[in-house]
């Protein structure tokens, strides 16, 4: 991981929200499934070309009484093991 | 779960074999082990404790996690007895595992899967032409009257599948490759983000259809092609299915093996290759090399119940073809499969033997309540005319047309699916024609949709899958588990 990387959802991976529990992310192409709880699916939402800071920054403002540093290093297990996965696809900024 | 005074064993974490796929079906849920085979039906408080079972939890936090969900009067050691034997019972089954050090990350819960919003998967009939005219199609005359949707249809449906997430779908017909823009169809299909099956005749398969299979993603994102084969020659697979069908089918069966692509095989058992089922595996195991091969028999729905005398099995064939499959199924092992038909029925009978004599119910499926068929809480079907059915064998159950329905609408509130989903809530005592059956306690009224189209009523049994009218008719199950 480049601390600069930023983050997209795969196009090709569906996500069925299941709330209030999670989603189910479905990658088509290797039909392969991740359950991702409420915590998973905020951060799914938000993979829109964001580093993991501004994904931390924002997730922040969401959420009371969390830590960055205990956020961020979730956020950051969560995103490496589905780009690992293929869920996410990471790129250099422009 | 039950009772019993076993030391518990607190010093293990256990994790949930990541593998297992679970599903509910009716009141209980299954766990299925891909790798075994082995499939569990375990009751509402069962899956909790399954689905607690995370990497990172001992049996101390299962019950609290269980204590939480369910006001109970037992007390805390018995509960935790109880959860132990549960988990020895589940891991001596392959289904979960333990570990004296927790997992570094803790498995996310399952999904309950008795929550989802809409459809997993749909089988649609792309098509109500085809090149053929089989003896025991279910899209009978009827149906085959009715107009195909055009391309915009179908394109402006899969936005809205893929707006759902709905993650496969089979296409069938009619016959699928007598559509010309089948290749539009199924690039819009990936684009969807979904996976997608075909089952096709075989006939209309040559070398420029191949091109298109190999192109693009088209063959990533396919998971089969089923081809149906009826015999071992054309003079018994063309006397259902049509001259000259046979050679073309097994051309197309062998080109796209070579191709590489999923393709499988289903065998329609039929009075015309009752005789013929040890040479046509021999055939598709043996020469072809395919690992195996599907089996159903013609069934009195669509054209099926205009033939039903000259095509569907007597008693007596039903005996032979339950014979042969078995004999074959020692043969081949996992090569012979069935979800219905003759030998699904010889293992569902056997379980019913077999939980009479012994007084404990088969844990494979659910026994003594009408069953509710698993796709009610899967998968919907839509017709080539746009009609959205609950199965693709139901012509006139219909749940509305898509493009004017909202398939989320219908999925959750349509009554009639309700009603399909409710059946596992009725006792067989109360099914018309079989209070009074010894064989009650052990039997599930089989498949929803041919009764329905017989009689346009949802909970009743399948005359097919009576045990009591098998005995009647053949004597009872042979003995077969003995040879070869």
């Amino acid at each position: 991981m480049n601390r600069q990387s930023i983050y997209d959802q795969n196009p090709d991976v569906s996500c069925r929200p299941e709330e209030p529990e999670g989603g189910i992310l479905y990658n088509p192409t290797e039909d392969t499934i991740e359950l991702v709880n409420f915590t998973g699916l905020t951060i799914w939402r938000l993979l829109d070309g964001k580093s993991i800071p501004e994904i931390v920054s924002e997730m922040l403002g969401m959420f009371d009484g969390i830590s960055e540093d205990a956020l961020k290093e979730d956020v950051t297990e969560f995103i490496l093991h589905l780009v690992d996965k293929r869920f996410i696809k990471e790129r250099e900024p422009a | 779960m039950k009772g019993g005074d076993i030391l518990t064993d607190n010093s293990f974490y256990w994790t949930r074999n990541a593998d297992i796929s679970s599903s509910r079906q009716g009141e209980y849920f299954r766990l299925y082990n891909p790798d075994t085979g082995r499939e569990k039906a375990i009751n509402e408080s069962g899956y909790a404790v399954w689905n607690a079972m995370n990497g990172q939890t001992r049996l101390e936090d299962i019950v609290a996690v269980l204590a939480g969900i369910y006001e109970t009067d037992v007390s805390r050691d018995q509960l935790m007895a109880d959860i132990n034997e549960f988990s020895e019972e589940l891991l001596a089954e392959g289904f979960i595992c333990r570990d004296l050090f927790p997992s570094s990350m803790p498995l996310v819960p399952e999904i309950s899967p008795w929550n989802h919003e809409s459809p997993m998967m749909f089988d649609l009939s792309l098509t109500g032409r085809c090149n053929l005219k089989c003896a025991y199609c279910f899209y009978a005359d009827e149906m085959v009257g009715r107009t195909d949707l055009p391309l915009e249809s179908w394109l402006q449906f899969f936005r809205e599948l893929k707006a759902l997430a709905v993650r496969h779908v089979t296409l069938s017909g009619g016959e699928v490759f007598i559509r010309s823009d089948l290749w539009q169809l199924i690039d819009a299909i990936i684009e969807a983000r979904m996976r997608y099956s075909i089952l096709s005749n075989g006939t209309l398969i040559t070398e420029k259809t191949l091109e298109q299979v190999v192109s693009g993603k088209r063959p990533y994102r396919m998971d089969s092609i089923q081809i149906s084969i009826d015999g071992s020659c054309s003079e018994i697979h063309d006397k259902s299915r049509g001259r000259g069908s046979f050679s073309k089918a097994l051309r197309s069966l062998k080109m796209l093996k070579e191709a590489g692509l999923p393709v499988v095989v289903r065998v329609t058992v039929n009075r015309h290759n009752v005789d013929d089922l040890e040479n046509t595996a021999r055939l598709l195991i043996e020469e072809i090399g395919l690992s195996g091969f599907g089996t159903n028999d013609a069934m009195p729905m669509g054209a099926g119940c205009a033939h039903q005398g000259s095509i569907t099995l007597t008693p007596d064939q039903r005996i032979k073809a339950m014979r042969t499959l078995v004999m074959l199924e020692k043969r081949y092992p996992g090569g012979i499969s069935a979800l219905a038909g003759s030998l699904a029925e010889w293992h569902m009978f056997r379980d019913m033997e077999k939980a009479k004599a012994s007084g404990h119910k088969s844990e494979r499926w659910r026994m003594g309540t009408l069953s509710s068929c698993g796709c009610m809480f899967q998968k919907l079907a839509v017709h080539h005319d746009g009609m959205i059915a609950p199965c693709n064998m139901l012509a006139d159950a219909s749940l509305g047309y898509i493009n004017e329905t909202l398939i989320k609408d219908v999925w959750q509130n349509h009554p009639l699916l309700k009603e399909m989903r409710n059946r596992a809530t009725i006792p067989m005592s109360d099914v018309s024609g079989c209070r009074d059956c010894e064989w009650i306690p052990y039997c599930n009224g089989g498949c929803p949709g041919v009764e329905y189209t017989r009689t346009g009523q949802m909970n009743r049994a399948n005359p097919d899958s009576c045990y009591r009218m098998f005995i009647e008719q053949t004597g009872g199950l042979p003995d077969i588990s003995g040879e070869e």
